[in-house]
């Protein structure tokens, strides 16, 4: 029968085929992130195959890259035209990624009222509008706390953790004082690629004094709290209660001292706590919220989800973003990677059966102010370098903390300009 | 010939001859040990839990042998894959680099030619510029080939890479070897080719070795092209792979070393196998007086 | 055959032998190579899709830049340090593994001291930033030795780090420099050692009157590209100490890096490479001359 249709018929069939829902070709997204690397379970494969199973259109390529070198592929292949469709982020490349014109803005697909998430019910800083718009959403989230050694703290003579610079200082000198090569805190001040010491250690500490370095997208780093803060922090290197070595320090080494049991305390995301008891299940481990100096502030850090603005397949990528971010989702995201949800509709699911350390994060994050200033930074990156190399002088003792303040402003300001 | 023609020694110079060898091997002994210390220290870290790597004080030998890294890195097939897929580049480069690199450095050294300066000059200039700079440009170059993620477009990468070091350094051994061999080749009716391969390679054979040694680690070692120039898991390298291992919150220490161990002892194999040929090649070649 | 066919295949014989490789690095690294220039005239490349033509006016803001000549000067001492590092290392431990010894023991002792080579920069890195570490090994066994009354900070002090910097570099660099110069060893011919000895000669006049005079070719090329990669050597000082303490150990290719990947100011990099094309081209020429004198 087929025979005896002429030509034009079967080409009119063939193209009405093509336009049936149906027969759609299978979108491919490619998810560029490096949160398979560091999760050695292969939980993002079964992630994509379970979102594959709901949603057989589309198929999702995991790009995994190593964490260093994620944010200079997302800029190399942006620049040759084979970029990903859903990148992972870190806040902090949000003003830097905009300038290139890298990310798409997600306000129209977050105005979707069939989306499987609330938009009020994501972390907030991630998705603060920047040039009027937001750019990116939060698949975790992880608060910066202080990883408390019990057992040095009770050798010292002491029977709680600090809770305020004072009581920071104090006990920091005293468990340095115990034996030779143990001490009180780390400082990872190493320039060392990513050389970002002063954001895990030295900007919590600053936010817990009240302290800001940026004003809107200008920095502000000049002020008398950064100064109060770095002379808090030349102070207890003075007091001998800082690991030497600051400025060949990374924050690699100031983790694993930690949890070797040599120093006190640990300034770092609340994640760490997997690894240290994990690693030292003898140590006698609890965390706490960062020492305040009046304010009870946060630098929160997580991983964040964003659509390339070449993606040609920007349909299949929300798609694949509001899968993330729907509460089941995101609570089994949140639990792999021992971090609180970025979707907060989801806390209640991950609060289930989670440990004392996850539980007090999660008091942390609803009771104290989140703070998250690189993302409106501009040059983000190269300004840590910067703070990096200027409190490595100030630890030297070559400059005084106002000389240090004023040395990061010039050349911050430098950069931008 | 020559060893007939040695002078009778003396008891007195073959006891010289002893305490030289002896203080020969006491001073290879030492510096050696010298020399692989750190590689000795990358061994104990990958045998002790990454606790006691950080502990006071830090000791050579682990207190107790911890195999949980090795473990982990020779049951994962990922990491199969990686060793595999760089073993492959690494051959197929050296492989591809010596016949081509010899050719050309045959060319340089056995004629003088209209532009040949300008023709080596070029040949190193590619070497001037920080690959760092060369990497997006020359993505674009692979993308448009449509070698973007294949192994393939990594071998010719690493081709040109070690391309101008064995053209330089085929050139440079081929020097070292008289022209009259050449020639007497030549009047025996050997063609160009032939004399190249009859006669010059047999005697530049320990400089192909270490050509082809340097090859192979080039492509062994690289990383910031492997990365950019690849995506699937499937395509990853050794040193990808070993990157992976420094995350965001924390590194595997114990498992990065294991790799990077059980990684270069084939490696150490290879390189065990091929230097017996780094002995004077041109008794092997024959000398025509 | 016609007497000009003969000769046109005379001529043609070396461009023939030298087409493959030529083709090969043209193809793949001529566009790259020409767009790196292009770059360095550009404001904004990458950055922006239409970048604006600027001339030189990069060349004057990096020329004009104290830190380009601070990371100059360092990347010199850098170079010369570790080239001469390399050298003398490297060729003191190929003659010793050239010895007359058992060839077992000498397969075992080749191979052990080619191992610093095996390794990829990351491991290499991380691996002497432990060594190196206040606490760590090196600084253990000089405290039990008594050389040392306090842990130095190998890497973060800045009046060490580029000491700490050349040793590391040395001891991954040196094993090129032995196997290459192992390699010649066995080229030259047995007949001028054996005329040396009947003079008389002792080893180093043997070293000095034979060795090097035979090796100079092999010595020249492996010093000229060891010169040219050293010179723009990244990942190794990138990962070891960032270019830290503060700019102590910046040299030119970290500071291109920066530029890029940091700063993400491509043009700037791109500025900073052509100067590093710039110098080693001179390097270049001039060895060549040399080589063509020596032919």
């Amino acid at each position: 029968m087929k025979r005896h249709l002429p030509k034009w018929a079967l080409a009119a069939a063939t193209s009405v085929a093509t336009l049936l829902p149906a027969s759609l070709p299978a979108a491919e997204i490619e998810w560029l992130q490096w949160f398979a690397a560091e999760d050695p379970t292969g939980f993002y494969d079964q992630l994509v195959e379970d979102f594959e199973a709901q949603h057989p259109d589309i198929t999702v390529k995991l790009v995994t890259q190593p964490f260093g070198k994620v944010r200079e592929s997302i800029v190399t292949d942006n620049a040759i035209g084979v970029g990903s469709d859903v990148l992972g982020l870190n806040m902090p490349w949000t003003t830097e990624f905009l300038d290139i014109g890298i990310l798409e803005p997600l306000d129209d697909y977050l105005a979707r009222d069939d989306n499987s998430f609330a938009t009020s019910d994501l972390v907030e800083a991630p998705i603060g509008k920047i040039d009027g718009k937001t750019w990116m959403v939060p698949l975790n989230a992880f608060p910066f706390v202080m990883h408390v050694n019990m057992d040095l703290v009770k050798r010292a003579g002491f029977d709680a953790p600090p809770t305020n610079w004072e009581e920071l200082s104090e006990q920091a000198a005293a468990i340095a004082a115990l034996e030779d090569g143990i001490s009180g805190l780390g400082l990872p001040f190493s320039s060392q690629p990513p050389s970002n010491g002063p954001i895990l250690t030295f900007l919590p500490l600053l936010y817990s004094n009240g302290g800001r370095i940026m004003d809107g997208t200008t920095p502000n780093f000049d002020n008398a709290k950064v100064v109060e803060t770095m002379e808090f922090i030349k102070t207890l290197n003075e007091a001998g209660a800082i690991a030497p070595g600051a400025a060949s320090r990374t924050g690699g080494v100031d983790l694993e001292e930690f949890i070797a049991g040599r120093t006190g305390f640990l300034i770092s995301p609340g994640v760490h706590s997997s690894a240290i008891t994990g690693r030292n299940p003898d140590m006698d481990y609890t965390l706490v919220r960062v020492p305040t100096n009046g304010t009870n502030a946060y630098r929160v850090h997580g991983w964040e989800i964003g659509i390339s603005a070449d993606s040609r397949n920007k349909e299949a990528a929300w798609t694949f973003v509001n899968y993330l971010l729907s509460p089941e989702v995101n609570a089994r995201v949140a639990k792999a990677s021992n971090a609180l949800p970025g979707n907060l509709a989801a806390l209640d699911a991950v609060r289930e059966g989670a440990d004392d350390t996850l539980i007090k994060q999660m008091d942390i994050l609803s009771g104290d102010t989140p703070v998250e200033e690189m993302r409106q930074s501009p040059k983000a990156v190269a300004s840590w370098s910067l703070m990096t190399e200027e409190l490595q002088s100030l630890l030297r003792g070559d400059q005084t903390a106002a000389e240090a303040a004023a040395a990061v402003q010039a050349r911050w300001m430098d950069q931008i300009k | 010939m020559a060893d007939t023609a040695l002078p009778r020694t003396t008891v007195d110079e073959e006891r010289q001859r002893r305490w030289r060898q002896a203080s020969i091997y006491a001073l290879l002994a030492l510096v050696t040990f010298v020399m692989v210390f750190p590689v000795l220290w990358m061994i104990s870290v990958s045998l002790k839990p990454t606790t006691e790597t950080f502990s006071l004080p830090p000791r050579l030998i682990p207190e107790e042998f911890h195999w949980g890294g090795y473990a982990k890195v020779l049951t994962d097939p990922k990491f199969r894959t990686f060793l595999i897929n760089s073993y492959v580049v690494g051959l197929a480069v050296t492989f591809l680099s010596l016949i081509i690199g010899t050719l050309a450095a045959f060319g340089f050294s056995r004629y003088r030619f209209f532009g040949d300066r300008v023709a080596k000059l070029f040949v190193i200039t590619t070497q001037m510029v920080p690959t760092i700079t060369l990497l997006i440009p020359y993505f674009g170059v692979i993308v448009f080939l449509g070698l973007y993620d294949t192994l393939w477009g990594l071998v010719l990468t690493y081709l040109t890479f070690a391309l101008p070091y064995s053209i330089i350094m085929m050139n440079g051994y081929l020097d070292t070897i008289p022209k009259d061999f050449d020639e007497a080749a030549t009047i025996d009716g050997c063609t160009p080719l032939g004399v190249l391969v009859r006669v010059l390679l047999p005697v530049a054979l320990p400089g192909i070795i270490s050509t082809a040694v340097y090859t192979f680690l080039l492509a062994w070692n690289e990383f910031l092209f492997a990365l950019a120039l690849t995506r699937s898991m499937d395509m990853r390298t050794v040193p990808v792979g070993i990157s992976m291992m420094v995350g965001e919150f924390g590194l595997k220490w114990d498992e990065m070393m294991a790799f990077s161990v059980i990684g270069s002892l084939p490696v150490l194999i290879l390189f065990m196998l091929v230097q017996r040929f780094v002995v004077s090649g041109l008794a092997a070649g024959g000398v025509k007086g | 055959m016609t007497r000009p066919f003969r000769l046109l295949t005379a001529s043609g014989t070396p461009y023939l032998f030298l087409l493959p490789g030529l083709v090969i690095l043209g193809a793949l690294l001529s566009v790259p190579l020409y767009k790196v220039v292009e770059y360095s005239l550009y404001d904004n490349v990458i950055v922006e899709r239409n970048p604006t033509f600027v001339g030189l006016d990069n060349y004057r803001n990096i020329l004009g830049d104290p830190g380009y000549w601070s990371a100059g000067f360092n990347t010199i001492v850098f170079t010369v340090g570790s080239v001469v590092g390399h050298m003398i290392v490297g060729i003191g431990l190929a003659l010793l593994v050239n010895a007359d010894i058992h060839p077992r023991a000498r397969t075992f002792f080749r191979s052990m001291l080619v191992l610093p080579w095996i390794f990829t920069a990351v491991v290499v890195a991380l691996n002497w930033q432990l060594l190196l570490n206040p606490f760590g090994l090196i600084n253990y066994i000089l405290d039990w030795l008594g050389l040392i009354s306090e842990p130095l900070d190998w890497l973060g002090n800045p009046d060490l780090a580029m000491w700490s910097l050349l040793l590391i570099s040395t001891w991954r660099g040196y094993p090129f420099i032995m196997v290459s110069f192992l390699s010649g060893l066995q080229t030259v011919p047995r007949e001028l050692y054996e005329a040396a000895d009947i003079d008389g000669a002792g080893f180093w006049h043997k070293f000095w009157h034979v060795t090097l005079p035979q090796l100079k070719p092999v010595i020249f090329g492996v010093a000229l590209l060891d010169l040219i990669w050293t010179f723009q050597l990244f990942p190794l000082v990138w990962l070891t100490t960032g270019g830290g303490p503060g700019r102590a150990t910046e040299v030119l290719s970290t500071l291109t890096f920066r530029l890029a990947f940091v700063d993400f100011e491509f043009a700037q990099a791109a500025t900073v490479a052509v100067s590093i094309l710039i110098i080693s081209a001179a390097f270049t020429v001039l060895y060549l001359r040399n080589e063509a004198r020596r032919l």
